[in-house]
């Protein structure tokens, strides 16, 4: 409730107030009355774009209602349907309270009590606000915003309200926040008068009879909690309404404005606002939303891309640095062009010569090394397995005379064999019938 | 009762916001692709210009094994003809093998390389002979000679044959000509 106004439309005047909220109160911020000819002027002045209305409704129906008992979610439709039969009124509005289920025809019934207000009514006090570009939220009948206040000071006692609007007075029934009974008579006096409290105890009969509640207390509202010219007394106890400490406001101007007041705490069951009022609500509120949301992402867009374009200037100027050492980068590039040829040899050249080196001279270095005492070669054969691989044969024959020479010089041989770095002895074989011997070696270079 | 009245008046601010809303966001997805293409072209550029100096590096040490090779093996890497280079190296072979029974075949590529078969049967006086003529054959590099098969055997009236059997191996090379 920030910054809302509340208008009364009353009998001869329209009563304005504005006011925020605060806690589960309100604090008044301004209070003003205006001439009904003023309105529109008003509505063209004022910033502010919400209103709550409260509006006296002349041509209300008002009454009880009997019907089937049935689920909650199909009493609305069943409502309507016994409205628009009663009224002859198919567009209407309206809000209803049940009050107690009673036994109709051997029937169980459900006695509601109903208020509705033709849906014209409704567009003619509200379409002038929306002409403006101004949004009612809620419009609630003078009874409804009144019977607010009841509710707020004694919230499970029935309770019975009497104000005056101007020629007329209201008396209404409420319990539990909710409006049972309205009666409206022509007032003989403007304060409270025997006339009224013959009324009071009339309605009170009446309400007896018809909903077996009995008020704890009559209380009076606005103008008339002020004075009072009686003799009478009521049957139940009176009582005046003075401001709560909840409502932030000048005391002595409380009675004048207390319907626009009320109509802060009125609940929104007693709304009156057709559905398509509401929904025009719905869609200017997510009109409003979705317009601040996109003017937030169009400032967040614009934002980032003053980002981008900056950075981009910024990387532009960067590049054309860069772009201006483009002749040395093609000077460096038609130079490696002009060694391609080059370039295509040198890797075949460079993998060939980093080949592993040839070893074979060296192993038949390191034969000529070995004593062969009385052995001779007849034969060395060398076999490429491939690059740093040799399998070798050595066939030969003694000339030792003894075969102990024999078999010794061999075993030295192969043994000298056998200290060769990376030789290793695969077979060997001594014919002792011709002396002759031969071995098998591999040669794998590893180093 | 026409609703759409009281709407009216407040949808030029929601249609006006929209469109400043759209145009907002298809700049920024222009300035978006824009700030993404030119940084990737920044990118690029700094490190072509950043590699220009490890080219010219390399350039630098092609140079410089062009002139090594140049130098050692007299071999122009830009125009190289392997055939004339193992023809050499012949000759150099024939000319240590002077009383050596020498022969040659065909060329022939075996992937990478081009190698040239050659069979070598000499008469030898001794081990050390032995040790040299391998030597030899192993000292030479471009081309290369691999001994795929040797063998020293004595014969029946006492004369100790060495036989080699290897080719000489030089780099499958491109000529200028050749893609």
């Amino acid at each position: 409730m920030d910054k809302t106004i509340a208008v009364s439309f009353e009998e001869s005047n329209i009563k304005i107030v504005q006011a925020s909220s605060k806690g589960s109160g309100i604090s008044v911020e301004r209070a003003e009355v205006i001439e009904y000819d003023e309105l529109d002027d008003f509505l063209k002045r004022e910033k502010a774009s919400e209103f709550i209305v409260t509006y006296d409704f002349k041509e209300a129906y008002h009454g009880f209602l009997s019907i089937p008992i049935t689920k909650p979610r199909f009493q609305q439709k069943i409502v309507a349907s016994e409205l628009s039969r009663i009224t002859k009124q198919e567009n209407l509005s309206f809000t209803y309270v049940p009050i107690d289920q009673r036994i109709v025809d051997k029937k169980k019934v459900l006695e509601i009590f109903y208020f509705a207000v033709d849906n014209e009514v409704i567009q003619d006090v509200v379409g002038r606000f929306y002409d403006y570009n101004k949004v009612v939220r809620a419009v609630f009948p003078t009874v409804f915003s009144a019977a607010s206040l009841i509710r707020s000071g004694t919230p499970d006692e029935a309770n019975m309200g009497l104000f005056s609007t101007g020629e007329e007075k209201i008396i209404f029934f409420t319990k539990h926040g909710s409006v049972y009974f309205i009666r409206n008579y022509e007032s003989v006096d403007a304060e409270l008068s025997d006339f009224d409290i013959q009324n009071i105890n009339m309605t009170i009969s009446y309400c007896y009879q018809n909903i077996q509640i009995n008020p704890s207390s009559v209380v009076l509202l606005g103008d008339l909690s002020e004075s009072c010219n009686i003799k009478t007394l009521t049957s139940v106890p009176l009582a005046a309404l003075y401001k709560g400490k909840n409502i932030q406001f000048d005391s002595t101007k409380f009675n004048e404005y207390f319907l626009p007041i009320a109509s802060f705490f009125a609940p929104n069951l007693s709304n009156m606002l057709s559905t398509d009022f509401k929904n025009v609500n719905m869609l200017i509120k997510y009109m409003g939303y979705a317009s601040k949301a996109f003017a937030i992402l169009a400032v967040l867009c614009t934002g980032i891309i003053c980002y981008g374009l900056i950075d981009s200037m910024d990387k532009r100027n960067r590049l054309t640095d860069v772009m201006s050492a483009q002749s040395a980068v093609l000077k460096t590039h038609a130079e490696s062009m002009k060694r391609e040829d080059v370039l295509r040899n040198i890797t075949p050249a460079v993998d060939f010569l980093n080949r592993p080196a040839p070893v074979l001279r060296e192993l038949l270095a390191e034969f000529a090394e070995i004593d062969m005492r009385d052995l001779k070669f007849r034969l060395l054969e060398a076999r490429a397995e491939d690059r740093n691989t040799y399998s070798l044969t050595i066939e030969g024959v003694s000339h030792a005379d003894k075969y102990y020479s024999l078999q010794s010089s061999f075993d030295d041989v192969i043994a000298a064999m056998r200290t060769i770095k990376d030789l290793s002895v695969k077979s060997k074989s001594v014919n002792l019938g011709d002396k002759s011997f031969r071995i098998e070696l591999e040669y794998r270079k590893t180093g | 009762m026409n609703y759409f009245d009281y709407l009216r008046k407040r949808l030029p601010l929601y249609i006006i916001s929209g469109i400043v809303f759209g145009l907002a966001l298809f700049s920024l997805i222009v300035i978006g692709r824009y700030h993404s293409h030119i940084t990737g072209v920044l990118t690029d550029m700094e490190t072509i210009v950043l590699n220009k100096d490890k080219v010219q590096k390399q350039i630098q040490e092609i140079d410089d094994l062009d002139r090594y090779f140049k130098k050692e093996f007299n071999l122009d890497l830009t125009n190289v003809n392997a055939d004339r280079f193992v023809f050499r190296a012949l000759d150099d072979l024939r000319a240590h093998f002077q009383n050596a029974v020498i022969n040659v075949n065909r060329f022939e590529n075996s992937g990478n390389t081009q190698e040239l078969p050659v069979g070598i049967s000499t008469p030898i006086r001794n081990y050390a002979t032995v040790l040299d003529s391998v030597h030899f054959l192993e000292s030479f590099t471009l081309p290369d000679f691999e001994i795929r098969h040797m063998t020293i055997s004595k014969g029946q009236a006492g004369e100790v044959t060495m036989t080699i059997n290897g080719s000489f191996v030089m780099p499958s090379f491109q000529t200028g000509d050749q893609t």
